[in-house]
């Protein structure tokens, strides 16, 4: 059996040669590990590639190409990502050839000046059970067996989330790499009269890091892309992932693993009593 | 020395501000630290301006609505308590108080009620004492 980044530099080749599609989405090696990478001719298919680095979802460079037919690469959480996106209108399936790699876990970024050795597994890929994308149009299975997950650790305490909210610097890099964050003006920095004005003063974090936080309840599937772009490395999918757990015991919602299950409150049945 | 007193935002519905105002043409008494923000309906509320306003030295935020009532289809209240709920999930979260935000069912006729929960909310929020989040967020050394 072939690895799955060969098996993906194949697919990609064909899919353009056939033109099914006319462009593909996927990774490519760069100084820092890799980069998001756009591929529209069958001969630069080798350039893909596919590794424990490939941490940062690509569905949120999707809305840029809506006139056209893209392949994407995606993992487990970028799957579930695509799916909610399908049930918010923002995605049309039919122009998006999905294909699922089996992920086994991501690294953490390695830091400016870290040593490269001991890399460390994500936090939130240790509490994933979603690996492999519940939407797909073709599936690529992982020669490698899943990285070690150590057992969640930190779970439990609580963090000093003011704290952590305070050395935020307010570059919006969580914004941009959230899939789920595609509102043309974004209401921390778009509106006017502002809610939280940019450089001014530090306890609008705090409304900052709160409103975020509920835009992206029962929503956010915990692709950790936020979190990995964070130059201050904020955990910020474990604040999402608290709001989940509301959804989830609630109303029994989970995001992006069903496409026919409707995201609740927005939907009433007939009938129901308030 | 200054008494410390709870500053509470109110932010009451266009059915609920009627009691409030029956409060006080029928001589309720309720305690002068609670300003009302008047909305057409509490579903209207944003909750980043629940929070918005905590972040501005509210001590308390306190949303007033109609009853869920059987008769609507789609009760908006029964969305502003999904909100309020989630909300307070979140402050718990991240280390400040739930009670600090919360729902008040009032009708239109219902001053006395008003007046009555309100002072207790008061208390309650007394004993919490002040949400000072510029203190906890800034000065701290
Ligand atoms: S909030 Fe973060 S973890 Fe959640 S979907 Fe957006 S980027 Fe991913
Ligand atoms: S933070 Fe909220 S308003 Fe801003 S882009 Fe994300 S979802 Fe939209
Ligand atoms: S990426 Fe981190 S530092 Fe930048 S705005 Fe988001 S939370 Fe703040």
């Amino acid at each position: 059996m072939s690895s799955p980044e060969t098996e993906l530099r194949r697919l990609a080749r064909s899919l353009l040669e056939k033109k099914a599609v006319d462009l593909v989405i996927g990774y490519e090696k760069s100084e820092a590990g890799v980069r998001p990478c756009f591929i529209s001719e069958p001969n630069e298919a080798e350039r893909l590639v596919w590794n424990p680095d490939c941490r940062l979802s690509l569905v949120r460079y999707l809305r840029g190409f809506k006139e056209k037919r893209v392949g994407i690469i995606v993992k487990g959480c970028d799957g579930r990502a695509i799916v909610e996106l399908i049930k918010e209108n923002q995605l049309d399936r039919r122009s998006t050839f999905i294909i699922a790699v089996e992920c086994n876990g991501v690294y953490k970024p390695v830091k400016y000046g870290s040593s490269k050795l001991g890399r460390q597994i994500a936090e939130y890929c240790e509490k994933c059970e979603v690996r492999i994308s519940p939407i797909r149009d073709h599936l690529i299975k992982s020669d490698v067996k899943a990285l070690e997950r150590p057992s969640p650790k930190n779970d439990g305490e609580p963090l000093d989330w003011l704290s952590l909210f305070r050395k935020c610097l307010r570059c919006m890099a969580c914004v941009r790499s959230c899939p789920f964050c595609y509102c043309t003006e974004c209401s921390i920095e778009g509106f006017k009269p502002a809610l939280v004005h940019k450089l001014v003063d530090p306890v609008e974090l705090f409304t900052f890091h709160l409103t975020r936080a509920l835009h992206m309840a029962g929503r956010c599937v915990e692709c950790g892309a936020c979190e990995s772009s964070c130059p201050v490395e904020i955990p910020l999918t474990r604040l999402y992932h608290e709001l989940n757990e509301w959804f989830r015991e609630k109303y029994g919602y989970v995001p992006g693993v069903n496409l026919e299950q409707a995201p609740p409150p927005l939907v009433f049945k007939e009938g129901e009593k308030p | 020395m200054v008494v410390w007193k709870p500053k509470i935002i109110a932010f009451t519905c266009w059915c609920s501000s009627s009691g409030v105002d029956q409060a006080g043409f029928e001589g309720f008494k309720y305690p002068a630290n609670v300003l009302t923000v008047r909305v057409p309906c509490s579903a209207i509320v944003n909750p980043s301006l629940v929070v918005k306003a905590l972040q501005e030295g509210a001590d308390a935020v306190l949303l007033t609505a109609c009853k869920p009532v059987e008769l609507r289809k789609i009760a908006p209240s029964r969305i502003t308590e999904a909100r309020v709920s989630l909300l307070r999930r979140l402050l718990n979260t991240v280390g400040v108080e739930e009670d600090r935000v919360r729902i008040l069912w009032i009708s239109s006729n219902e001053g006395g009620i008003f007046a009555s929960e309100v002072s207790r909310i008061v208390e309650e929020v007394e004993k919490l004492g002040p949400l000072n989040l510029r203190g906890k967020m800034i000065e701290q050394p």
